[in-house]
């Protein structure tokens, strides 16, 4: 049983917890209080964050996918031109853009930035090529939300890696080991390695792609392996 | 009031308040949402699931594309027998027979207008959970595609 000593302190205590626990409730019924806004936004903030990472990713894939259909056209007009545009001024033979390694040797890099840029019309930042891959940045995009208690802000880089479908790297050593071949006079046949088809003084190269396809819209859609058409003289 | 009495009343007192703090404890420290998130249509991996549809890879020809691109073939070629056919592989392996799905086509100017719509069990109403993403075509006008789900 409790003495008197006892019972002060047990008064004590109730009061010390009527002390501690009013302010708290106090708390606890303030709708400015941390706690009572998360309460508030629990559930609708995270409905909210699925929508806008959804809607990022969306716009993300668009614009991949326009980059994709730009350096479908890029990689087809430098293709089946030797790696020049469709309105150069080299000699044609059979179809064939005939590449001399003077007034007509194509920089296969360069010339693929700018037919990039001509088909995808838009700015691109650090747009280069490396590797047989193209990188650019587009505008970053800022997706906002506003709850009754929170506020979504996301904002997304929008950077691009894209394969460009043509191993320019391999074909531009290609390209040099052929003008090698010529200059030392030696038959393309032995000193290559690779087919080609001869005729009329000329030898024509049509070096394929293996896996991925091209789709192109002209007067229908045409679907198409990426290829690399050039001819050289072979007298 | 005698002694014992007097004690009797200090305990219940203090039970009384032990009782109230641990209520208003209970109730501050409570994290009962306000919003039950089963009830919200739109939480799903609907999203998600739709995301890597566009981007499944599809052969045409033996060549690889994605599942963006076949859309804007069908779309132009108005075949859509392939489409049919890699989209229905996609949902059916998904959902198996647990939900009806349905994927619509539109041109984004003719939202309402759709030129092609593919599904489990015929049409889902306008209150099933949705989601929705713009594809570019080659000629650089926008294809809407939407996806509803009900399970």
């Amino acid at each position: 049983m409790l003495d008197k000593k006892g019972n002060i302190l047990l008064l004590m205590y109730a009061v010390l917890l009527l002390i501690v626990f009013n302010p708290l409730y106090a708390l606890s019924t303030n709708s400015d209080n941390r706690v009572n806004t998360f309460k508030l936004s629990f559930g609708q903030l995270q409905d909210d964050i699925g929508e806008v990472y959804f809607d990022a990713e969306a716009d993300l894939l668009k614009s991949g996918q326009q980059v994709t259909y730009s350096i479908y056209r890029a990689t087809n007009e430098l293709g089946e031109n030797g790696g020049f545009s469709k309105d150069n001024l080299c000699e044609k033979k059979d179809g064939f853009v005939v590449i001399d390694f003077k007034d007509c040797n194509p920089d296969l890099e360069a010339n693929y930035i700018e037919l990039f840029k001509k088909y995808f019309g838009k700015e691109v930042k650090n747009l280069e090529l490396k590797d047989n891959y193209l990188f650019g940045e587009l505008d970053e995009g800022e997706y906002v939300k506003r709850g009754e208690k929170f506020e979504i802000n996301y904002i997304l880089s929008n950077k691009f890696k894209q394969g460009v479908l043509l191993d320019l790297k391999l074909l531009s050593e290609l390209k040099s080991r052929i003008n090698n071949c010529i200059e030392r006079k030696q038959d393309l046949n032995d000193c290559l390695g690779v087919e080609f088809i001869e005729k009329d003084g000329y030898a024509f190269f049509t070096i394929e792609n293996d896996k991925n396809g091209l789709m192109i819209l002209e007067d229908e859609v045409i679907i198409k392996k990426p290829v690399f058409k050039f001819a050289v003289k072979n007298d | 009031m005698k002694r014992g009495q007097y004690q009797y009343l200090m305990f219940v007192y203090g039970l009384v308040i032990l009782i109230i703090a641990l209520l208003f404890a209970g109730f501050l420290f409570s994290f009962k949402s306000s919003t039950d998130i089963e009830s919200y249509s739109g939480y799903s991996s609907l999203d998600i699931n739709f995301l890597n549809y566009l981007r499944t890879p599809v052969f045409l020809n033996e060549l690889q594309f994605s599942m963006m691109d076949l859309i804007a073939y069908s779309y132009y070629t108005n075949d859509f027998t392939k489409l049919d056919e890699q989209t229905r592989l996609v949902f059916n392996s998904l959902y198996g027979d647990r939900c009806f799905w349905q994927i619509s086509y539109s041109l984004e100017d003719t939202p309402n207008l759709k030129f092609h719509i593919i599904s489990n069990l015929g049409l889902l109403s306008e209150n099933s959970g949705s989601v929705r993403a713009v594809i570019p075509g080659l000629k650089g006008e926008n294809i809407n595609a939407e996806v509803r789900e009900k399970c």
